[in-house]
């Protein structure tokens, strides 16, 4: 069995009349990329800065390496790498510098921390830019500065905020891919996003936050297969009759159709070969069609079913 | 620690914003302050003697008589005329002198208008008055040392003569000066200020990363203050040098005491701004800044960067703002420097802005030192 990284227990925070966790629960095991998701304002953040002890709160435990977690475990907290959500870092320090600063808030050695700078830097491309100071740099380049200062020191567990808020496609997959990488490399890493395409591509697995809970929580697979749409498909059809409409809704699996604008939405709750199916009645009715698309169900179907509202509200 | 150091340091001397409020302005305004001035300070005269007149009366105390007679000698502190009633009000009335005594049942003093000469005056009255009693003892029992409590009398008189001319406008270019270095060391609330919004994670992201480090939060508090302290002192040294050697403004003989008065003054505007931020922790910046430029610019005020006697009204209508007040502790330690003879006034200062400063740090790391918040 693997060693539970993260336990939090009926965490509770207010702010003011504002719950902000609702008797949260929590656990994280070594090698996981653990992804929380949820709309803004769920309880992300604070679940982030409970774990970290920059918050505190109101009812509950967290426990870190299976240590209980205080501001003043600093042996807890140089196993950990953090990297917030806004940049961080000291705009009148290069990329080398920033890095070095930080990597020596928890790194002594001189000849190991250089050799830790560098390859943090190698890590997130910015052996370019070692000499530019952060103003200088773009929105992008800022972003993996911040993921190098809080990953340099080789952390066990490595926090990451909304690491890629307001980043370019190009930076955005590099941070995804460096995000694997140290997972790889054997850090365990809390991801938290509003973008679940981010979170169904590199998590192992998933807590979905609203309101300060936790509404769902395991493998996409798992959290897919707790909604009723196993599968989406649109065809386009210029004209179909109600007739027709119903006897597609009667096929196998389907459980509800729309017509509208010219695209027909089937929806199916699991099964094989629906696509085949419809293709073939379309085609016994002389219905013609234009394009077809089939879509399995994404992480934002699973919140909008279970929520009643989109991810990015 | 000396790498955190080290890098705090680069930071500080990387920021342009912070520079130019802490370097540039103080010696732009220096240098105004020495091309408006330039002229009135090399005429500048040296303390005049007070000339007064004195209409002594036939039942009038002679021992104050005697005083002023040794008050006269001294130094020259008092320019004495003995006349009558009528010739003394037409000298007032034309200005030639500065008030007048009469000594009758007793002694009153008449003056025009109120300034330092008045006051100087007024307080060697009321020294006098004090002593009355003693001066009187002695001359009835022991005649042979009436000269030895007049003499005692007029080295305090000698002492009010030197306290009223720091306070005043005696050398009031000079003040200026004072009050600008005075200035330039409480714009140390910068430097404070960015120590703190580095440290508390409820102010900034980069607090916040620094707070949650393997680092121990008095690590980073006093590595910061060393750093900032080292640039405020360099800056201020820097300053310094370019108004002794560039403007060739006079600060007396005793330079390194001159420089150590600004470094400790330095100490007191870092500590002073990581109270003001640390108090202020939860407004925005604007607010925040605001703050610190209206307490500094305040204290500056009041010790006389703007008008030159504003510490000598402050002197007479609330001395205790004087005494308090971080600005005026700086300029008059300056002041006293060129002023007395020994170092009583100026380790007063001194040790006084230790104190303060050892206040202000302490209440500041008080209240910068925690590492959980209730929101951030």
């Amino acid at each position: 069995m693997s060693e539970k990284i993260v336990e939090i227990k009926n965490l509770v925070k207010r702010y003011g009349d504002l719950l902000a966790l609702d008797h949260f629960n929590l656990e994280i095991n070594q090698g996981e990329i653990f992804g929380l998701l949820g709309p803004n304002g769920s309880g992300k953040t604070t679940t982030i800065n409970c774990l970290l002890s920059l918050l505190s709160f109101d009812k509950g435990e967290i426990k870190l390496f299976g240590e209980k977690m205080a501001p003043n475990k600093y042996h807890l907290k140089k196993e950990i790498g953090v990297v917030l959500q806004n940049v961080a870092v000291f705009e009148g320090l290069t990329v080398y510098e920033n890095i070095d600063y930080f990597c020596g808030l928890y790194i002594n050695d001189k000849k190991l921390r250089k050799q830790y700078v560098e390859e943090a830097i190698q890590f997130v491309g910015l052996e370019d830019y070692k000499k530019m100071l952060p103003p200088k740099l773009s929105g992008g380049l800022l972003r993996r500065l911040n993921i190098a200062c809080g990953i340099a020191h080789k952390p066990k567990l490595i926090i990451m905020d909304e690491p890629t808020v307001a980043v370019d496609p190009q930076s955005r997959n590099k941070i995804l891919e460096g995000i694997e990488e140290l997972n790889r490399q054997g850090a365990t890493i809390i991801y938290t996003s509003h973008y679940m395409e981010e979170v169904e591509q590199i998590c192992t697995r998933i807590a979905i936050m609203d309101k300060g809970k936790s509404i769902a929580l395991g493998t996409k697979e798992e959290l897919k297969k707790m909604i009723k749409t196993g599968e989406k498909l649109t065809v386009e059809i210029l004209q179909l009759s109600k007739e027709h409409k119903d006897c597609i809704s009667k096929l196998p699996h389907v459980y509800q159709t729309e017509y509208q604008d010219n695209n027909l939405v089937i929806y199916f709750n699991g099964g094989k070969h629906n696509l085949v199916r419809v293709l073939e009645y379309l085609g016994e009715n002389e219905i013609s069609f234009g394009r077809v698309f089939s879509e399995l169900p994404t992480l934002n179907d699973v919140f909008l079913e279970i929520t009643g509202k989109q991810l990015r509200d | 620690m000396v790498r955190h150091i080290k890098y705090r340091i680069i930071n500080f001397a990387r920021d342009w914003g912070l520079l130019f409020w802490i370097l540039v302005f103080p010696i732009v305004l220096g240098t105004l302050f020495k091309v408006s001035f330039g002229g009135y300070m090399e005429n500048e005269e040296k303390f005049e003697s007070i000339a007064i007149a004195y209409v002594e009366m036939e039942n009038g105390d002679k021992n104050f008589s005697t005083v002023l007679e040794e008050l006269s000698k001294e130094e020259g502190m008092l320019q004495l005329k003995r006349t009558d009633k009528s010739e003394a009000e037409k000298l007032l009335e034309e200005e030639k002198i500065k008030g007048i005594y009469r000594n009758d049942e007793e002694i009153t003093l008449t003056i025009k208008e109120e300034g330092v000469y008045e006051t100087i005056l007024k307080t060697i009255l009321d020294q006098y008055e004090q002593k009355k009693g003693i001066i009187e003892e002695i001359a009835t029992e022991n005649p042979t040392k009436l000269q030895y409590v007049v003499k005692d009398l007029a080295d305090s008189g000698d002492y009010i003569k030197q306290k009223s001319m720091s306070n005043g406008n005696m050398d009031a270019m000079m003040n200026y000066f004072y009050a600008l270095i005075a200035m330039a060391c409480m714009y140390g609330v910068f430097v404070g200020g960015e120590n703190v919004k580095h440290l508390k994670a409820n102010v900034s992201p980069l607090a916040a990363r620094r707070t949650i480090s393997g680092t121990t939060k008095f690590k980073l508090i006093f590595s910061d203050f060393i750093a900032s302290f080292f640039v405020q002192s360099v800056v201020l040294i820097l300053a310094l040098l370019y108004l002794v050697c560039v403007l060739k403004v006079d600060f007396g003989s005793q330079l390194g005491l001159v420089f150590l008065t600004t470094i400790v003054g330095g100490l007191i505007g870092i500590s002073q701004g990581m109270l003001v931020y640390a108090i202020t922790g939860k407004f925005n910046e604007n607010i925040r800044q605001g703050v610190a430029i209206s307490i500094s610019m305040l204290e500056s005020f009041l010790s006389g960067l703007m008008v030159g006697n504003m510490k000598n009204v402050v002197e007479q209508k609330m001395p205790i703002l004087n005494d308090l007040n971080p600005a005026a502790l700086i300029s008059d330690a300056l002041y006293s420097l060129n002023v007395y003879s020994d170092y009583k006034r100026f380790t007063q200062n001194i040790v006084t802005m230790l104190v303060m400063a050892a206040v202000f740090w302490i209440i500041s790391y008080m209240l910068v030192r925690r590492e959980k918040y209730a929101s951030i």
